[in-house]
């Protein structure tokens, strides 16, 4: 764990620094200039994706552990496509995209795809229909945000969004961070109390019934906090996948597989993997902008593959 | 140590409404056919559901406590033997210790099921038999009042059911309540405790073995009968 924290803070600084020969003129006359690059382009950037990764993180462990599957996660049950759905509608559709509209559209976006899953794929599902039921909810949002974008009143709907649809964290102000900040952090904060419930949960629902847990409001609890702090990231950074995925699963080796002792462990991986994705993005050929989300899915994808490969070649063992 | 007392319990549509006491000190079974709501019971007990009634145990009613309090005072182990996690079944063990209990408890649990070994392999690779186990270690390690389990000696080799039926006998003797269901009405007859008969989502009969498990009452629920011999069908 303080490892962690180090990484974060290592990984936070990197994050910030200014490249040395940028510097340069600065030395002369315009030292404001450094200021302005760190307070409005890079704090804001460097909040966003700390938040962000950590939300990932947080709500994959806790839906993971919920469902009892290391298959789940925001990007793959369709949070992450419903909270991009539902702030296109609100943007385009509805024409609401001015202040809050695209937080409060993204949020119930994601609520509503969480309710879909779990209608689909039951309480306690079995990896297949899980993952059968987050490939049809995602098929089905990516489509209808593609019909709600085509039928936008605004030609430029497609390139607008496109950007945004990625994940990136690049022209992106305080204030944007702050109010990500405000919605999240509580949301992240109801769940990560939940840690002893989560780990019970691990021998079952009437166990963790007879330890004294309630079981469908914690269910409850925590898919709605999922919604809000996924929602509210969306609507402002985009769909960025895999770390829901993937800070889970390395989280669980620090807590010997304890799924409820690995939410805050999963945050900080979580935070420190999307940051660092967002850091190497920058390296992009100049004037190019490589969206952080493509970067996350490049190293994600070959990643669940493995686990489900290595998964199936466990059942084949036992 | 005190008794539990339920009082107009239930589970919607599938069981009751009961009244019973289980006495401290005593190890009580649950027998009945298949589907007759032996689960239904436990669910009911443990508030799981839509469970109707109350349950207390002594002046304490279960469902008001936190579950710190209550981890302490009882413990459910289900008839399924599934955990979704590869954890080590040693931790597995130390999930059912109440919080601000001492950790040599769970040694002590897995060395009463000579599991000390078993606790350091992942407990989904354990066989039904040895994971049963691991899941008796962990309902035991709190030394909670109320031991509740749910076919606790299904999956067992014969020695192991011996086993584990004398460490819930020595449960009952240090005071706890102990509840049980088992499917082997010879085992339940011989047994020197209390027996619960179940049919039909009713509770038809409670009290000492020999007089509760009489012939008229087999052959009306289960359609059998016990001989010296062994069992036959009473038709």
């Amino acid at each position: 764990m303080p490892l962690l924290i180090l990484g974060l803070l290592a990984v936070g600084l990197v994050s910030l620094a200014v490249p040395v020969d940028s510097l340069w003129p600065l030395w002369s006359d315009q030292r404001d200039l450094l200021g302005v690059i760190l307070w409005e382009l890079r704090l804001p950037r460097l909040i966003l994706a700390l938040i962000f990764g950590a939300s990932l993180g947080l709500t994959g462990a806790a839906i993971q552990a919920l469902f009892a599957n290391p298959l789940a996660s925001p990007d793959i049950n369709g949070a992450s496509g419903g909270a991009a759905l539902g702030a296109v509608v609100t943007g385009y559709t509805l024409g609401l995209g001015e202040g809050y509209g695209l937080t409060i559209g993204a949020i119930i976006g994601a609520l509503l795809a969480l309710a879909v899953l779990l209608g689909l794929a039951g309480r306690k599902a079995d990896s297949i229909s899980f993952l059968l039921a987050g490939v049809a909810i995602t098929a089905a949002t990516g489509a209808a945000t593609a019909l709600a974008l085509a039928l936008a009143p605004s030609p430029f709907a497609f390139y607008d969004v496109y950007d945004w649809m990625m994940g990136s964290f690049v022209d992106r102000d305080l204030g944007q961070a702050a109010l990500v900040a405000v919605i999240a952090l509580p949301a992240l904060w109801i769940i990560a109390r939940e840690a002893k419930a989560l780990d019970h949960l691990v021998l079952g629902e009437v166990v963790a019934q007879s330890m004294g847990h309630d079981v469908p409001r914690l269910r409850l609890r925590i898919i709605i906090a999922s919604a809000i702090a996924i929602g509210a990231c969306v609507s402002i950074c985009g769909a960025v996948g895999f770390i829901g995925l993937v800070a889970p699963f390395l989280a669980r080796a620090l807590t010997r597989q304890h799924p409820g002792r690995a939410l805050v462990p999963a945050a900080l991986i979580g935070a420190i993997l999307l940051t660092t994705a967002d850091v190497l993005v920058r390296f992009a050929p100049q004037g190019r902008n490589l969206p952080v989300g493509v970067l996350t899915a490049l190293i994600g994808v070959p990643f669940f593959l493995w686990l489900v490969a290595g998964r199936r070649w466990q059942r084949g063992l036992g | 140590m005190s008794a539990l007392t339920a009082h107009g319990l239930g589970l919607s549509g599938r069981f009751g409404p009961a009244d019973f006491t289980l006495p401290a000190g005593r190890l009580s079974m649950v027998i009945g056919p298949n589907g007759a709501g032996k689960t239904s019971l436990f669910h009911a007990l443990i508030g799981h559901g839509e469970a109707q009634g109350e349950v207390r145990l002594g002046d304490h009613v279960l469902g008001t406590m936190t579950p710190a309090v209550r981890m302490q005072r009882l413990s459910f182990m289900p008839a399924s033997r599934d955990i979704g996690w590869p954890m080590r079944a040693r931790d597995v063990v130390a999930l059912g210790l109440a919080p601000g209990l001492d950790r040599a408890l769970v040694d002590g649990a897995l060395e009463r099921l000579d599991a000390m070994e078993l606790g350091q392999r992942a407990v989904n690779n354990l066989s039904t038999g040895e994971r049963t186990r691991i899941l008796i270690a962990r309902a035991l390690v709190s030394q909670p009042d109320v031991i509740l389990l749910d076919e606790p000696l299904a999956n067992l080799d014969p020695a192991w059911r011996l086993r584990v039926l004398a460490l819930l006998a020595a449960e009952a003797e240090r005071g706890a309540v102990v509840l049980l269901s088992v499917h082997d009405l010879m085992l339940a007859r011989q047994h020197q405790g209390d027996v619960l008969l179940i049919d039909k989502g009713q509770l038809i009969a409670h009290g000492p073995a020999r007089t509760t498990m009489c012939d008229g009452r087999l052959a009306a629920v289960f359609g059998v009968r016990l001989t010296p011999q062994g069992m036959e069908l009473a038709d």
